[in-house]
C-alpha cells in the first residue's frame, strides 16, 4: 500500500471517528457531561443492529430506520432518568454515574451475548471497492462511513445555526440560568440532545460493526477514540471533530503500515502530544467559546 | 459556620480538643476530634494487632479473604484521596497497579527481596505519575477521567510490546522461591495488611492537615478554592502523586500474590470499578466510608462470584444508585443519622451548653 | 394606590442562598403602567428580589403575585408567557449567537408578538445595522439595548431591568432611558434597579429602597426627598456602621469555602431544576459577568 493510499484510508477513517464523537461533543457543550457510557451505546447499537438484522433477515442497513429511533428514545430516557438526577448532584456524579452504567451495559451485553467478537453483515457493499489512479484503493464501506460522517455534521450543524430549536440549544449551551431566565425551557432541549447523541452513536457503532468487530468490551476503546478526536480537534467545534478524527485515523494507518501493533499506540500518543502541548486543540477558536466574551 | 475562622491550631493532633474558639460573642466550642474518635483509635490499633496476629493462630485459610479485603481497603482509601478529596475521578489507576506489578518484577529480577522490593516498585509508580501528572491534571471533570482511561490503555500496550517484560505473555515474579510455603503466605499478608493500614492512616493523616482541607477545598470547587489562595495545583498533584504510589504498592502485592505478572489482568480497568464501588457505596470524602465499602465489596464477591458478569452489573448498577440516592454513600447515612464519627477529619462545632 | 389595583404584587418574600438569607419578608406592590426604582447598596438584595420576580430564584416564603395570578413557584417560562420579563444583571447576553439571534431567542416562551423584530429595531436602530455580529463586538451600550430587546421579544407587560446603566457613559444611559420612557407610553411597567438615585428618582413614580434584604423604604417619589433616601439606603437610623454582609452576587469578596450559592456543593454542571449559581466558571473573578465600571469603549465612542 503506497502512503497515499495510506493517508486517504485515514482521512476516511477519520470520518468514522468523528461520528462517534460528535454525540460525545454535543453532550458535553450541551450539558457539561462526559458520558463515560457513550461508547458502549455506540456498541448497543451494533447489536441492535444485529439482532434486528438477523431476525428479518436483511442486510445492516435496513435495519437502521428501526435503530436510530430507539437509540434516540433511549438518549431521550437516560437523560430524564439518570442524566438529569445526576447533575443535581454535582459535576463528578455524573461522571460516576455514566461510569457505572458502562460498566452495567459492558457486562450486560457479556451475559447476553458472550465476549466472542460479532460482525454485521454489509451485504456486497462491504467487500467492494474502486480505485483511484494505479495506487489508491478506496473501499465503499470506508467512504459511505465518510460521507455519512460529513452529512450528519452538517445536518447537526445546520440544525444549530438555523433553526430555532438550535438557537435554544447553543443558548443552554452558552449560559443555563440566563437560558432558562428568558424561557428557554431547558429539559426538553437537553432529552433533544441526548436523544441526538445516543443515535448518532448508534449510528457510529453500526459502522463500528460493520467494518470491523464487536464486542462487549469495544466501547471503552470507542469511547477513547471518541474523546481524542474532541480533544484534539478542540472542544466545542464539530467540524474540529473531523478534523481531529482524521489527524486520528492518518496516524493510525500511516503507522499501522510501518508496524501494525504500534499504530493503537501512536494514536493516544498523539493525543497526549496535543494536550501537552495545545491544550485547547488544533482547532480551538475556530467557532466562538465563551472565552472570547468578556461579555456580560 | 461561614468564614468563622477557629482559633484551633489546625496541626493539634487527635487527643486535643481544640480550645473554646469564639465566634463574636458566643461560647461555641470547636473541636477536631470526638470521644468516639478517642475510642475508636484505641479499638482500630487493637484490631491491627489481632490482625497482625492472624497468621498465628488462624493460618492459611483466613490469610487468604483476609489478603484480598485488605487489597480492597487500600485501594479504596487512596481513591478516595483522589476522587473524596481531591475531585479527581480517575479510572485510570490500573496503571499505576501495573507499574508497581512490573517494578517488583524488575527490582526482584535483579536481586532485591520481593518483599522489599514493594517499597521501590511504589517508589517507581510514584515517580512515573509525575510527568503524567502535568499532563492530565490539565484538565478535570469528566474530560480528566477519560484521559487516565487513555494512560492505562498506553501503559498496557507499552508493556505487551515489550519483550522484556514478556509482552503478551507476562512473566513470573521470581525470589519467592527460597521460602517457606507458609511463610511466604505470611510475609504476604503482613505485607497487605501494612500497605492497607498505612493506606487509611496515610490518607487519613494527609487530609487532617492544611492540605486536606485544600485538597477538600480544591476537590469541592476548584475555581473558589483557586480565588482563595488555595494552590490548587500542588494540591491536586500531591494527591495524585500519593495515590499512584500507593496504587503501585498495591500492584506490587497483586504481583506477589499472584506470582505472575501479566498485562491484561495488571492493568484490567475492574480495579477502577471496585474503587468506585467502594468510595461510592461506602462513603466518598470520609476515612471510615471506603473500609465500609471494601467490606461490602468484598462481601458481594462471596456472595455472587459465581454468577460471573452479572456480578459487575450489579456492583455497577448499586454505584449507580448510590450517587443518585446516597451520594454519601453508607457510612455518610450513619453518621448523618447517628452522628458518628470515628476519624473525624472536620471542624466540629459544639453548640454553648446552656 | 389599593391593593386592589397592583399589576404586580410580592408579600412577604424570604429567599436564601443555601444557609444565607437574601431577603427577608420584601413586599412590594407595582400599579400597571408604574414605574418604579428598587434602589439600596451592594448586596441588598435587589437583584435577588428581580430574580424571585422572575421566577430564577424560588423563595422560601411569601408569595408574588400578577395581573390576579399567583406565579410562586412557576417557572421562569410561564411567567414570561404571562408578560414578566427581566433584563438580567451585567447583560447575560449569549456570546456564540449574534445579536438577532439573542434577541429572538428572548421570544422563546413568549404569548403574544407585540414585539416583532421590526418593532424591536425601530426601538435600537443601530442594533439592526449589527444584526449579524457576534454580541460580544458591541459596545457596553450597545449590548445593554440588546438585553433590553431580548426582554421585549417576549411581549412583556412588566419589564424588570437590573442595573442596566452600569460602565455605561452618562450619555448613552440616557438614551437607554429615553428608550424606557418610550416603553412607558407603549403601556409597560417598569421595575428599575438603578444605583443612580437621581436618574432613578427623575424616572420613577415609585420607589423601594433595600437595606441587607429588607425594605427600608417604600414611597412614592414625588412625596419623599432625596436626604429621606441616602437615609434609608445607608441605613443611617442608629449610630452603627452597617454591617455588610457579603455579597452572593459578588462572591470574590468572601473566602468562598462555602459558597452562598450552594454551600454543600458546587455543581458545576447544567442543573435544569436549579441553575440558580453563577453560569459556568470561564471567569473565576468575575463569576456573574458583571461589568467593570467605566466601561472605556462607551467613553470613547457612543452606540
Amino acid at each position: 500500500m503506497s502512503w497515499v493510499n495510506a493517508v486517504i484510508q485515514g482521512l476516511l477513517l477519520g470520518g468514522q471517528y468523528a461520528l462517534i464523537a460528535c454525540g460525545l461533543s454535543l453532550t458535553f457543550g450541551v450539558m457539561r457531561i462526559v458520558n463515560l457510557a457513550h461508547g458502549d451505546l455506540a456498541v448497543c447499537g451494533a447489536y441492535l443492529a444485529l439482532v434486528l438484522s438477523s431476525a428479518l433477515g436483511v442486510p445492516v442497513w435496513v435495519t437502521l430506520p428501526l435503530v436510530l429511533p430507539v437509540a434516540f428514545a433511549a438518549g431521550v430516557l437516560l437523560q430524564v432518568l439518570l442524566f438529569g438526577r445526576a447533575l443535581r448532584h454535582g459535576e463528578l456524579a455524573s461522571v460516576l454515574v455514566t461510569f457505572g452504567l458502562s460498566v452495567m451495559i459492558e457486562n450486560l451485553l457479556l451475559v447476553k451475548y458472550t465476549s466472542d467478537p460479532r460482525g454485521l453483515p454489509a451485504g456486497a457493499l462491504g467487500l467492494a471497492s474502486f480505485h483511484i489512479g494505479g495506487q489508491i484503493t478506496v473501499s465503499w464501506l470506508f467512504l459511505t462511513a465518510f460521507l455519512t460522517a460529513c452529512a450528519v455534521l452538517s445536518s447537526l450543524q445546520l440544525l444549530l445555526s438555523r433553526t430555532s430549536w438550535g438557537r435554544k440549544v447553543r443558548a443552554t449551551a452558552d449560559d443555563l440560568d440566563t437560558a432558562r431566565l428568558v424561557g428557554i425551557r431547558v429539559r426538553p432541549v437537553f432529552a433533544g440532545v441526548a436523544g441526538i447523541a445516543v443515535a448518532t452513536a448508534a449510528l457510529a457503532g453500526v459502522f463500528i460493526g460493520t467494518i470491523g468487530t464487536f464486542d462487549p468490551y469495544q466501547g471503552t476503546n470507542s469511547l477513547i477514540f471518541a474523546f481524542e478526536a474532541v480533544v484534539i480537534g478542540g472542544i466545542g467545534s464539530l467540524w474540529g471533530t473531523l478534523a481531529g478524527g482524521m489527524a486520528l485515523g492518518v496516524t493510525q494507518v500511516v503507522v499501522g503500515q510501518v508496524n501494525q501493533a504500534y499504530a493503537v499506540l501512536a494514536v493516544h500518543l498523539l493525543f497526549l502530544a496535543v494536550l501537552a502541548v495545545r491544550p485547547n486543540g488544533l482547532f480551538a477558536g475556530h467557532r466562538v467559546t465563551r472565552e472570547a466574551g468578556a461579555l456580560g | 459556620m461561614t468564614g468563622m475562622r477557629p482559633a484551633v491550631d489546625p496541626a493539634a493532633g487527635p487527643g486535643e480538643p481544640g480550645p473554646g474558639a469564639a465566634g463574636p460573642g458566643s461560647p461555641v466550642a470547636v473541636s477536631r476530634w470526638s470521644r468516639s474518635a478517642t475510642g475508636f483509635t484505641g479499638v482500630a490499633a487493637v484490631t491491627v494487632v489481632v490482625l497482625a496476629a492472624v497468621p498465628y493462630f488462624a493460618g492459611g485459610p483466613a490469610e487468604a479473604p483476609l489478603i484480598t479485603l485488605l487489597t480492597f481497603v487500600a485501594m479504596a482509601s487512596q481513591w478516595n484521596l483522589l476522587a473524596g478529596f481531591s475531585g479527581l475521578t480517575s479510572f485510570g489507576q490500573q496503571a499505576y497497579i501495573g507499574v508497581g506489578a512490573y517494578g517488583l518484577y524488575l527490582v526482584a529480577s535483579h536481586g532485591v527481596n520481593p518483599f522489599a522490593a514493594i517499597v521501590a516498585a511504589a517508589v517507581i509508580a510514584a515517580v512515573v505519575s509525575l510527568p503524567v501528572s502535568v499532563l492530565v491534571l490539565r484538565l478535570s471533570g469528566g474530560y480528566f477521567a477519560v484521559a487516565t482511561l487513555v494512560i492505562a490503555a498506553v501503559f498496557q500496550i507499552v508493556a505487551t510490546l515489550s519483550p522484556s517484560v514478556g509482552g503478551t505473555t507476562g512473566v513470573s515474579v521470581p525470589g519467592l522461591a527460597g521460602y517457606d510455603p507458609v511463610l511466604r503466605e505470611a510475609l504476604i499478608y503482613w505485607a497487605t495488611l501494612a500497605v492497607a493500614v498505612l493506606s487509611v492512616a496515610g490518607v487519613y493523616l494527609l487530609v487532617r492537615r492544611t492540605f486536606g482541607l485544600d485538597a477538600r477545598a480544591v476537590g469541592s470547587d476548584p475555581v473558589a478554592a483557586a480565588s482563595a489562595g488555595v494552590r490548587v495545583g500542588r494540591s491536586r498533584r500531591l494527591a495524585y502523586l500519593v495515590a499512584g504510589g500507593g496504587a503501585g504498592a498495591v500492584g506490587a502485592l497483586i504481583a506477589l500474590q499472584t506470582l505472575y505478572v501479566e498485562p491484561t489482568s495488571v492493568f484490567s480497568i475492574q480495579y477502577s470499578v471496585y474503587m468506585l464501588f467502594m468510595v461510592l457505596v461506602g462513603g466518598m470524602g470520609t476515612i471510615e466510608g471506603p473500609v465500609l465499602g471494601a467490606l461490602v465489596l468484598f462481601g458481594l464477591q462471596e456472595a455472587l462470584s459465581s454468577q460471573g458478569a452479572w456480578y459487575l452489573v450489579i456492583v455497577g448498577g448499586l454505584a449507580v444508585i448510590a450517587t443518585l440516592v446516597a451520594s454519601r454513600g453508607l457510612w455518610g447515612l450513619a453518621s448523618d443519622r447517628f452522628g458518628w464519627s470515628l476519624l473525624p477529619v472536620g471542624y466540629r462545632v459544639r453548640p454553648p451548653r446552656d | 394606590m389599593s391593593p386592589g389595583t397592583a399589576l404586580l404584587e410580592v408579600t412577604g418574600l424570604d429567599v436564601f442562598y443555601g444557609d444565607f438569607q437574601a431577603l427577608f419578608g420584601v413586599s412590594l406592590a407595582v400599579p400597571p403602567g408604574g414605574a418604579t426604582a428598587l434602589v439600596g447598596a451592594n448586596g441588598a438584595g435587589k437583584t435577588t428580589l428581580l430574580r424571585a420576580i422572575a421566577g430564577a430564584q424560588p423563595p422560601a416564603a411569601g408569595s408574588v403575585r400578577y395581573d390576579g395570578d399567583d406565579l410562586t413557584g412557576a417557572p421562569p417560562h410561564r411567567r414570561i408567557a404571562r408578560g414578566v420579563a427581566l433584563v438580567p444583571e451585567g447583560r447575560k447576553l449569549f456570546p456564540s449567537l449574534t445579536v438577532e439571534e439573542n434577541i429572538q431567542v428572548g421570544a422563546a416562551a413568549a404569548a403574544a408578538s407585540d414585539w416583532p423584530l421590526d418593532r424591536i429595531y425601530g426601538v435600537f436602530p443601530m442594533l439592526a445595522s449589527r444584526r449579524g455580529q457576534r454580541a460580544w463586538s458591541l459596545s457596553g451600550g450597545e449590548q445593554q439595548a440588546v438585553a433590553i430587546a431580548r426582554a421585549l421579544a417576549a411581549s412583556p407587560s412588566l419589564l424588570l431591568l437590573d442595573e442596566i446603566s452600569l460602565g455605561l457613559a452618562p450619555r448613552v444611559v440616557g438614551e437607554l432611558y429615553q428608550t424606557l420612557a418610550g416603553l412607558r407610553e407603549a403601556g409597560a411597567t417598569l421595575v428599575i434597579v438603578e444605583q443612580d438615585l437621581r436618574r432613578a428618582m427623575e424616572v420613577c413614580d415609585d420607589l423601594v429602597c433595600l437595606l441587607e434584604g429588607r425594605v427600608a423604604l417604600a414611597a412614592r417619589v414625588a412625596s419623599v426627598s432625596r436626604e429621606q433616601v441616602v437615609a434609608a439606603y445607608f441605613g443611617e437610623s442608629s449610630a452603627h456602621e452597617p454591617h455588610r454582609p457579603p455579597n452572593p452576587e459578588n462572591p470574590t469578596r468572601t473566602p468562598r469555602l462555602q459558597d452562598p450559592d450552594n454551600p454543600t456543593r458546587t455543581p458545576r454542571l447544567q442543573d435544569p431544576d436549579n441553575p440558580t449559581r453563577t453560569p459556568s466558571p470561564q471567569d473565576p473573578e468575575n463569576p456573574t459577568g458583571t461589568p467593570r465600571p467605566q466601561d472605556p469603549r462607551d467613553q470613547e465612542r457612543g452606540p
